[in-house]
Order: structure tokens, then C-alpha cells, then sequence
């Protein structure tokens, strides 16, 4: 049976419960209201947006669901930003819509989707200079010098000797 | 300047003033009321402007998406990359939010990665270790020490740092012997392994905190020796992790190739530490590892490298460890299994990882009835004509061929694939060199022994490109190793 979700902007999106169900937050919400074909309300969450999460749900929809008598992951997922081709390919989009689907994500509590925003967020940080990482993520330096200086002096130790 | 400036009254002058000084007066009055307000104006103007500044900075900072997520996910996405002793540096020079970030998160301290190679560069690993300790307050610490690749050469510099900047916040561990290894002078090749082994002892003496504050926070611990150091040594170390028993639950203890058989040393044995809260377990010390005094029946996760203490496990001890999730055993040859054994009953396990061969006993006398996921590393090779025990359950299988299978191998897999009535998902990694051929012998293989196709939902393969496979029914994708194959990964927590 299909489910009606409803977008921020009022767009409606039907999907099949087992592709909605990727989301934590939808499948509490569908097993609360029992068999209903009342839309389901994502105030938090634009069309544009829930389009390409729903995109993700669907390919991954035949994945295991962290069933809880596993032991975690979720230490491990902190040690590796591994991503998929499939993954990878799916999260190439502009800044702007890459933090929406990481917000997106974390409102609906799908880990696994959130974890990719994660990982690609990290890989995009990892290598780079303070200046670097300012100039891509469009971030003003708002320390003063002497704050600045402060900084690299309670960390002396980090610089190769 | 100041006297002109004090120059302000006619009186000044005395009485008799020629006119073009006392002009001259008049005007400078106007230019300095001129450039007061001048003055003013530019005090004002730049006021504005720093004013300015800060607003245009606070709207960029604004727009800039990084900022909508919230400081938790920040967090989160702080914490990869853990093995990058410079991240929370460069981190923390971002910008005030990430520094603060940085201040007020204990848990991205957490992480103590470090990698001891040469007397220059251990003591900045230990100076990283010390600001992790102090700041991760009282969270519960991951500590890695890669110490695969150590060579001490200038010893006596490195007990020099140590003693100067670390020792005296730091008590030695079981002082005489501490003291003897790193007095060791010598440049016998035993010597060389005394300082290795001392090189590493510093360093735990450097983890355990002042008293012993921070073995007890000490959650995951993972060594990988040099092969430098010898069986006794190393047993040595894993000895004195005592005192971490409230909270580590994850210890991976993993030596290098030539530590797989015999240990000099048999009496070392006896010190083993008591970790009763342990839940994972990765060791390949070559020794079997039932005298260790961790309650068995704890365990969940239990990875034995080693063909010693894998042999063990299913000959005499399996029957112990009733709540293991995953066991990863390693047997590299065809090598003494007796055809008839007691069965080892496992009835918590979901994921089995064999390195090596699949012995016949093994896989008929392993009783796992909710075994889910099967992992073979290398061939399959010698499975008999008798029916898998945890054949049934399982519903996924990884299948990495580290070497070319031969038609032993074949033979094995096709016996295999007959006896998984539930398989769902097959994942399989070869090496890229060897191109499409072990792909398409494997689903000629699933055809013949008649393995319905139909009801794979997926086949991952190494390449996404395999377009020569038609079946609608079933999605070709890329593969990288499960996330249930953390062991792979070197990361047991649960």
C-alpha cells in the first residue's frame, strides 16, 4: 500500500511503505496511525529535497534494517568515510543541497543516509589547511590575531619537529 | 607639533602682535576645529564600518550551508578520520564555532590513534596522547597503536624525552622490569626487541593517566606489535593491561607473521589479565587462549588469527562462548581437523568468517542453526560430501577470493551453493587483474547446481559494469566488504 507524504512546500509524493519505511520517523509515525491513507505531514522537509532522499530510500529499500541484536556498527562507521559508487554518485550535488539532505536525514532517522552526508562532508575537510577549509565551506576567520596565535601555541606539539 | 598645538590665545604673543601672526593664529584655530571633526568623522566612519564588517561576516557565516546543521552532526562528522593527529588542530583554527566545538566535546578526544615508527616522531604521538587524555575528561577512551612498523634507533634519546617531559606525571608500570628494558644497552637483536618492548611500555605508562585515572576509561584497546618483538614480549604487554576491567570492552591484540607458533616462554602465561566486561576479542598471540580469565560466556565477538587457537576453539573451548554474534577462525592449511568431534554448539551466532579452508568438520559439526552470514576469505576448499549444519539460515554470503580459486575450490563452492537453500545476497570481491571470468564461472556455477537465481535480490560484484547479466530479478551493483564485516576493519565494538 502506498503512502502519501506531503512536503513543506505542499508537494505530495505517493511511495510504497517499504521505500518510506527506510525512514525511522515515518515508520513510527505509519505504525501509530495503523492502516490510514491520511498524508503524512514533513513540515521540516522540501520537495526538492525529500525527492533525492526518497531516491536514496528506493535504491537501498531491499538493505537490512539495523535489526538491534547486532552488535554496533556505530563505532566502526567513525573509522572508515569508504562510500559506495552508488552512494558516492548519488551524494555529488552543490553544498547547498547536501547539508539539506544531511538535515533531511537526521529529521526523518535514516543512519545510514546521514552517515554518507557525514562521511562526505569528513572526506571533503580531511587533507586540507584551516584557510582551505574556510575557502570551501565559505566560512569568515572571526578569530583575532591574537587569539589565532594563542591557538597555535597551546598546540606546539602538532607541528612536525 | 605639541608646541604649535599649545599655541592658542593671542595672549600668548604678548601685546603687540603683527597682523599676519595674528592671522596666522586665527587660521590654525579653523584647522584644528576642522580637523577635530575631521577626526571625528574618521572615528565615527570606522566604527561604522568594523560594525558593518561583523554584520557582513555574521550573514555570510549565515548563508554559508555548513552552519544550518546542527553542532551534533558537526560533532559527528568530526569524528572521522580519527587517525589524523592533526585534525583537531587544523579543526580548531576554522573559526570560534569549530574551536568551541572542539572545547566543549570531550568525545572527539576520544580517539587516541597512534602510530609509533622512530625515536623523533613517538614522542609527539605521546605529547597527542596526553591532550586527549585531558581533554576527553571522563569519556570513555578508543585507544590504536600501530606499532607494526617501530625501529628504535637513538634509545637512550627516547628514554631521555620520556623521562623529561612524561615520566613523573606517569607511574611506571611493574617498576623493576620496566626499568631493566629500558636500561637495556645492548645491540644484540634480543636488546632490539627490549627496546621495542620498552618504546611501547612507555607509552602505556603514558595512557594509563596519573594513578591509573585512565586505564578504567580505557574502552577499546588495539595493538599491532612489530614483528621485532618476540612471543614473550609480547604477552609481556598484554600482562600489564590490568586495571582496565570496568569499562574495556573491545581488545584486539595482533602480532605480525612470525609470532604464529611457539612462545619461548610458557610461564608468562600465568599473568594473563582478568578483563570480565569484555565483549570483543581479537587475538592471534599463537598460543591457545582458554587460560585467559575473561568469563567465555560474555564474549560476542571473537576473532582467533591464529591456526593454534582456532584449532583450539573448535576441538575443545567452542562449546564455552554461548553468547557469540560473530567468530572469524583462521586456517590457512588443510591441516588436522579429526573427522569426528564433539559438535560445537553456537546457538547466538549470525556471522561466521573463515580464512582459509572450509574443513568438513567444521562445517558439518558447527552447530549454528541462526547462522545468517557467511564470509570466506581465500577458496573454499575441502568441503565433504555432508551437509553443512548452518547451511539452511543463511541469507547472505561474501566471498573474497584473495587467491584464484582452482577446481578444489570449484568443486567446494558448487557444494556449497547446493546445501544455501536461504541465500538472498551473494557478495563477492576478486582481484581487478583477474577481470570478469571468476563472475561469470560463479553464476554458471549457481546455474548448474541450480541455486534459483531468481530469488537472489542481489549480486555484488566487484564492477557495476557487468552488463552480460540479464536476470531482471536481480540488481548488479558494486562491492565494497558489508558493514557487518567490521572485523575486516579491525573495529569490534559492540
Amino acid at each position: 500500500m502506498p503512502v502519501l507524504l506531503v512536503t513543506s512546500d505542499n508537494e505530495q509524493f505517493r511511495v510504497e511503505k517499504v521505500v518510506a519505511q527506510r525512514s525511522v520517523l515515518i515508520k513510527n509515525m505509519l505504525e501509530d496511525v495503523g492502516e490510514s491513507d491520511q498524508p503524512i505531514p514533513l513540515p521540516n522537509v522540501t520537495a526538492p529535497v525529500l525527492k533525492k532522499v526518497l531516491e536514496y530510500c528506493d535504491h537501498h529499500q531491499t538493505d537490512p534494517l539495523p535489526t538491534g541484536d547486532e552488535p554496533s556498527a556505530d563505532e566502526s562507521r567513525k573509522r572508515t568515510t569508504d562510500i559506495s559508487e552508488w552512494d558516492q554518485k548519488f551524494i555529488t550535488v552543490d553544498q547547498e543541497m547536501l547539508f539539506e539532505i544531511i538535515l533531511a536525514a537526521n529529521y526523518l532517522d535514516i543512519k545510514p543516509l546521514l552517515d554518507v552526508g557525514c562521511k562526505t562532508v569528513a572526506n571533503m575537510i580531511k587533507g586540507k589547511s584551516p584557510e582551505e577549509i574556510r575557502k570551501l565551506f565559505n566560512i569568515v576567520n572571526d578569530f583575532t590575531p591574537e587569539e589565532e596565535a594563542q591557538i597555535k601555541k597551546e598546540n606546539e606539539w602538532a607541528e612536525d619537529r | 607639533m605639541s608646541r604649535i598645538l599649545s599655541i592658542s590665545t593671542l595672549n600668548d604673543f604678548g601685546p603687540d602682535i603683527p597682523e599676519h601672526i595674528a592671522k596666522d593664529l586665527k587660521d590654525l584655530h579653523e584647522f584644528n576645529s576642522t580637523i577635530d571633526e575631521l577626526e571625528a568623522s574618521l572615528r565615527c566612519a570606522r566604527s561604522k564600518r568594523k560594525g558593518m564588517r561583523v554584520r557582513l561576516a555574521a550573514y555570510q557565516v549565515s548563508r554559508a550551508p555548513i552552519f544550518w546543521i546542527p553542532r551534533e552532526i558537526l560533532s559527528q562528522i568530526f569524528q572521522y578520520h580519527p587517525e589524523d593527529i592533526n585534525r583537531n588542530h587544523i579543526l580548531m583554527l576554522v573559526c570560534k564555532e569549530w574551536s568551541q566545538v572542539l572545547d566543549e566535546e570531550p568525545v572527539l578526544w576520544r580517539n587516541i590513534v597512534l602510530t609509533l615508527e622512530s625515536t623523533k616522531t613517538i614522542p609527539r604521538y605521546w605529547s597527542f596522547a596526553l591532550e586527549c587524555l585531558n581533554r576527553s575528561r571522563t569519556a570513555l577512551l578508543d585507544i590504536y597503536i600501530d606499532a607494526s612498523n617501530l625501529d628504535i634507533v637513538d634509545f637512550p634519546k627516547l628514554v631521555e624525552r620520556y623521562s623529561k617531559n612524561f615520566r613523573k606525571a606517569h607511574l611506571p608500570d611493574r617498576g623493576d622490569r620496566f626499568w631493566r628494558l629500558i636500561n637495556t644497552r645492548s645491540t644484540s637483536q634480543v636488546s632490539e626487541e627490549k627496546r621495542c618492548e620498552a618504546a611501547i611500555q612507555m607509552t602505556f605508562n603514558i595512557l594509563r593517566g596519573f594513578e591509573n585515572e585512565a586505564i578504567s576509561r580505557w574502552r577499546l584497546f588495539r595493538l599491532d606489535t612489530a614483528y621485532r618483538l618476540n612471543t614473550s614480549s609480547v604477552i609481556m604487554l598484554w600482562n600489564s593491561i590490568d586495571h582496565a576491567t570496568e569499562n574495556l570492552i573491545t581488545l584486539a591484540f595482533k602480532a605480525v607473521d612470525t609470532l604464529q607458533e611457539n612462545l619461548r616462554d610458557r610461564t608468562t602465561l600465568k599473568g594473563f589479565p582478568s578483563l570480565p566486561a569484555l565483549k570483543n576479542l581479537e587475538i592471534n598471540l599463537g598460543v591457545p587462549f582458554d587460560t585467559i580469565k575473561f568469563q567465555s560466556n560474555m564474549l560476542q565477538r571473537l576473532s582467533l588469527m591464529d591456526q593454534a587457537s582456532s584449532r583450539h576453539f573448535v576441538l575443545s573451548v567452542g562449546h564455552r562462548y554461548t553468547h557469540l554474534h560473530t567468530l572469524e577462525l583462521y586456517f590457512p592449511h588443510v591441516w588436522g581437523l579429526p573427522e569426528s568431534m564433539q559438535p560445537v554448539n553456537l546457538l547466538s551466532l549470525h556471522i561466521l568468517i573463515i580464512w582459509g579452508h572450509m574443513h568438513a568438520p567444521l562445517t558439518t559439526q558447527l552447530n549454528a542453526p541462526n547462522l545468517r552470514r557467511l564470509c570466506i576469505m581465500s577458496s573454499p576448499q575441502t568441503c565433504y560430501n555432508a551437509s553443512p549444519l548452518f547451511s539452511s539460515s543463511i541469507t547472505d554470503l561474501y566471498w573474497d577470493a584473495v587467491i584464484l580459486p582452482d577446481h578444489v575450490s570449484w568443486a567446494a563452492l558448487k557444494f556449497l551453493l547446493t546445501h544455501l537453500s536461504g541465500l538472498c545476497r551473494i557478495r563477492l570481491r576478486r582481484q581487478p587483474e583477474w577481470g570478469i571470468s571468476l563472475e561469470l564461472r560463479l553464476i554458471d556455477e549457481m546455474r548448474v547446481t541450480g541455486v534459483p537465481l531468481a530469488r537472489l535480490k542481489h549480486l555484488h560484484l566487484v564492477s557495476g559494469q557487468n552488463s552480460f547479466f540479464t536476470n531482471k530479478d536481480l540488481q548488479v551493483v558494486d562491492v565494497s566488504p558489508p558493514p557487518w564485516l567490521a572485523f575486516l576493519k579491525g573495529e569490534n565494538t559492540v
